[in-house]
């Protein structure tokens, strides 16, 4: 459902089209009010999916001036669970429900949208339930899955039969040339699934044989082949919490635009920044979540920023025994001290935050330990982690 | 303008010599270039900093002064902290997110009884036309070792074409050798904390495996300064005189993600042409065309892809996979009954694979006893003893 439209404001320039889906209630799988489905494979509702697509949804919005075409549409597909509406109550009502009908639906409307301009971008974002028929496949399950109406996925479709027809054909010459793609679903492989021939989903479009494909496209999967995605129940995807963690600046890189030095996020820095920022997530949450990098071409700036991201800086010291006598001085590049880190250094290791640029840090202890020399350090997104040794 | 030079250290290692991408940034950050250590660059007078990313994530850094009339180095040294714990780990290191050795962790004294099991096979030929066979354990050269790591030698001359690790309780993992004519890789097995046996694969060529862990990271901007190294031109790692066909698809693999298709040009159809033994010089080439616009000849090209074997890379079979159900499902007037037949009839001849193929590693790994018959069953290690390498004595 078209639920952001600025068409007739941009006119013939280019625009970034989204389309945005998340699926939490599933009323065919347990917990759901609708008929039980013919096998469940293990999954059942969800509580985060749809209330991140919303919060994706919303970023889009909240940055629609920062991007590096604008806004133009975006295509908002929901079906949240009740604790979702209850805890954001502007989901209620909002887009429509992510059936196979209405994906669908929604789907060959953006790509309409997206032929108007090479020069546009589309934005495409799920979360929800995914499962694999084979190792590096990726099925997405709309919320009417498991209804036992024809295949067991006749309502799921398939990532790579909509990456295939979002290429330039002769029917399309002037499709997006700019695409990205974030799916934000597990990838396992259920053990039943091997019992039957190759099962089939539903397709979004005919795919048409493109002729010479240059786009930048770049699909960010939330889990590597086999593996799950993760969530914080009731709250956010760990993959989405990384994903608008590195596009807030993160992923920030100093790169020239048009003759000017802008902070920006292009799709290599995002690939970059990620692993870390999920590495920090998953030992946060005890999670073993690992993301990664399909599709094709060369690099694309998505999102300027407003100016240097913060960076987390993480300051470690060794020994411990030295925790209580240790000074740590970070200065910037006139050698003046920019923050006050506390003595003795807690908690440890110490985490705080610096806007992204060239710093001098080192350490002072009293007796029986020495000094560590203030070093050139440069302090980029998404942290830096500072540690010294201090030798009695 | 000055001239700035570049000098990456690693330390002592098998990686010393190696030509790092890196990026040079002005005082306020603007980016100033990227490209390789090997490459100097002029630059006006001041102070810049450089930084070179390795794809286990370690950062090398230094800040340097550029003066009016003189040339200025940079060098880069990991930290103390970050280097490799042993000269013959460097590749392991540097090179893969988690080393497979804990460096800090004090040596622990075993408390029972329980000796490793854990065999090593080999096989030639062709699994994918059940035209496969055990080679003797001999092709497998054992190196060094430690307590908790042995690395073994393949030499392309052997005619070895897939690894077989054998340990219970797990499936089988057979592994494509990345190798061709007289070239060796090598091979590590590492007994981890859980007490279980992982097996990696390092190239002979550094900088195409430095390439393609760059990749297999994420780190693009890297691996697109990487893949112009002079370490990995195209026109003499296919030459006569210095062919080195697997770094070379390496390098190809790398422009197909990145898009780079007019830096492919005669490349694909080359490495098609004078390696056609390889079974990724048959995907390479396939996908190019097929990015190109040219399906039909894609899938000519593609025909040929069972009898070379499995693609030695995961890009690769990833690629063909792709392709093929692309081609299988498609109908129109520009593509008929007969061509979806063919891509069909080439799609099922790898099928018995996707399910138990590993798609998370950069070299083909897929379970199996046998090999020409992937299926994840544990295997009973204790029982299989012809042709076998048997490392327990490394690990006990």
């Amino acid at each position: 459902m078209l639920v952001f439209d600025q068409r007739a404001a941009l006119g013939a320039n280019p625009g970034v089209h989204a389309l945005i889906a998340g699926v939490s209630a599933y009323p065919h799988l347990p917990g759901g009010n609708g008929t039980p489905a013919p096998d469940n494979y293990g999954m059942r509702q969800l509580s985060s999916t749809a209330l991140t697509a919303y919060r994706v949804y919303r970023w889009l919005l909240d940055r629609k001036d920062h991007f590096k075409v604008p806004l133009a549409t975006v295509r908002l597909l929901l079906s949240p669970s009740p604790a979702e509406i209850a805890a954001e109550a502007a989901m209620a009502g909002l887009g429509e429900p992510c059936t196979l009908n209405n994906f669908q639906v929604s789907a060959s409307d953006w790509r309409t949208d997206a032929s108007a301009h090479p020069d546009g971008y589309t934005f495409f974002y799920f979360a929800g339930h995914g499962v694999q028929r084979s190792r590096g496949d990726q099925v997405l399950l709309m919320e009417d899955f498991g209804d036992g109406v024809g295949g067991t996925l006749n309502k799921a479709v398939n990532t790579k039969n909509i990456y295939f027809g979002m290429a330039r054909s002769d029917a399309r010459p002037n499709i997006a040339q700019n695409q990205l793609y974030f799916v934000d679903a597990c990838r396992v492989l259920p053990s039943k699934f091997m019992n039957f021939e190759q099962m089939s989903t539903s397709v979004v479009w005919d795919v048409e044989l493109p002729g010479v494909d240059q786009r930048r496209a770049p699909i960010f999967y939330a889990a590597l082949p086999g593996d799950k995605a993760y969530a914080i129940a009731g709250d956010q995807t760990l993959f989405s919490k990384a994903l608008l963690n590195c596009l807030n600046g993160g992923a920030g890189e100093l790169e020239d635009d048009n003759g000017v030095e802008r902070w920006q996020v292009s799709m290599q820095s995002l690939s970059e920044a990620l692993p870390a920022v999920i590495d920090d997530l998953n030992e946060t949450f005890l999670a073993e979540q690992e993301f990664t990098v399909d599709g094709v071409g060369r690099d694309v700036t998505f999102h300027l920023l407003d100016g240097p991201p913060d960076v987390d800086v993480v300051l470690g010291i060794d020994p411990p025994a030295a925790l209580q006598v240790v000074q740590v001085q970070i200065l910037d590049a006139l050698g003046q001290p920019v923050m006050q880190v506390p003595v003795p250094l807690a908690p440890h290791p110490y985490t705080c935050k610096l806007k992204a640029g060239y710093y001098q840090i080192g350490a002072t202890a009293g007796p029986p330990y020495g000094q560590t020399p203030t070093r050139p350090q440069l302090v980029l997104p998404p942290r830096l982690s500072w540690r010294r040794s201090l030798v009695p | 303008m000055s001239k700035l030079n570049f000098a990456a250290d690693l330390g002592p290692n098998d990686l010393s010599g190696l030509d790092l991408p890196v990026e040079v940034r002005a005082q306020n950050l603007a980016l100033v270039s990227r490209g390789m250590a090997s490459q100097p660059i002029d630059v006006d007078p001041g102070k810049y900093h450089v930084t070179a990313k390795l794809p286990a994530g370690q950062q090398l850094y230094c800040e340097v002064e550029v003066r009016s009339g003189q040339d200025a180095t940079a060098v880069l040294t990991p930290e103390l902290t970050d280097l490799s714990p042993h000269e013959w780990q460097a590749k392991q290191h540097f090179f893969l997110k988690r080393p497979l050795i804990a460096t800090n962790r004090p040596l622990l004294e075993s408390l029972g009884g329980g000796v490793a099991q854990v065999k090593l096979r080999a096989f030639t030929g062709n699994p994918i036309r059940r035209a496969h066979a055990p080679a003797p354990a001999s092709v497998l050269r054992v190196g060094t070792w430690s307590s908790n790591a042995v690395q073994f030698k393949v030499s392309g001359a052997s005619g070895v074409t897939l690894i077989q690790l054998l340990q219970p309780d797990l499936p089988v993992t057979n592994k494509t050798v990345p190798v061709w004519g007289s070239q060796e890789c090598t091979f590590q097995v590492t007994r981890l904390d859980n007490g279980r046996f992982a097996i990696e694969t390092h190239l002979m060529h550094s900088a195409a495996e430095l390439l393609l862990r760059y990749r297999d990271k994420g780190y693009l901007q890297q691996a697109s300064s990487a893949v112009s190294s002079s370490a990995l031109d195209a026109e003499h790692l296919l030459s006569e005189k210095a062919s080195d066909p697997i770094a070379a698809a390496v390098g190809a693999y790398t422009l197909l993600r990145l898009g780079d298709i007019e830096r492919l040009h005669n490349w694909t159809e080359n490495l098609l042409t004078r390696f056609p033994e390889i079974p990724d010089s048959a995907v390479i080439r396939a996908e190019h065309l097929a990015l190109i616009g040219e399906h039909h000849q894609a899938l000519d090209v593609l025909q040929d892809l069972p009898s070379r074997g499995i693609p030695i890379f995961t890009d690769g079979f990833s690629y063909a996979m792709d392709r093929l159900r692309l081609y299988a499902g498609q109908g129109g007037s520009t593509w008929g009954a007969q061509d979806m037949d063919r891509a069909t009839s080439i799609l099922m001849e790898f099928d018995r694979y996707v399910a138990f193929t590993d798609f998370r590693r950069s070299f083909t790994s897929f379970s199996g006893l046998d090999p020409g018959t992937p299926g994840d069953t544990p295997p009973n290690v204790p029982s299989i003893t012809d042709n076998v390498l048997d490392l327990a004595l490394y690990f006990a």
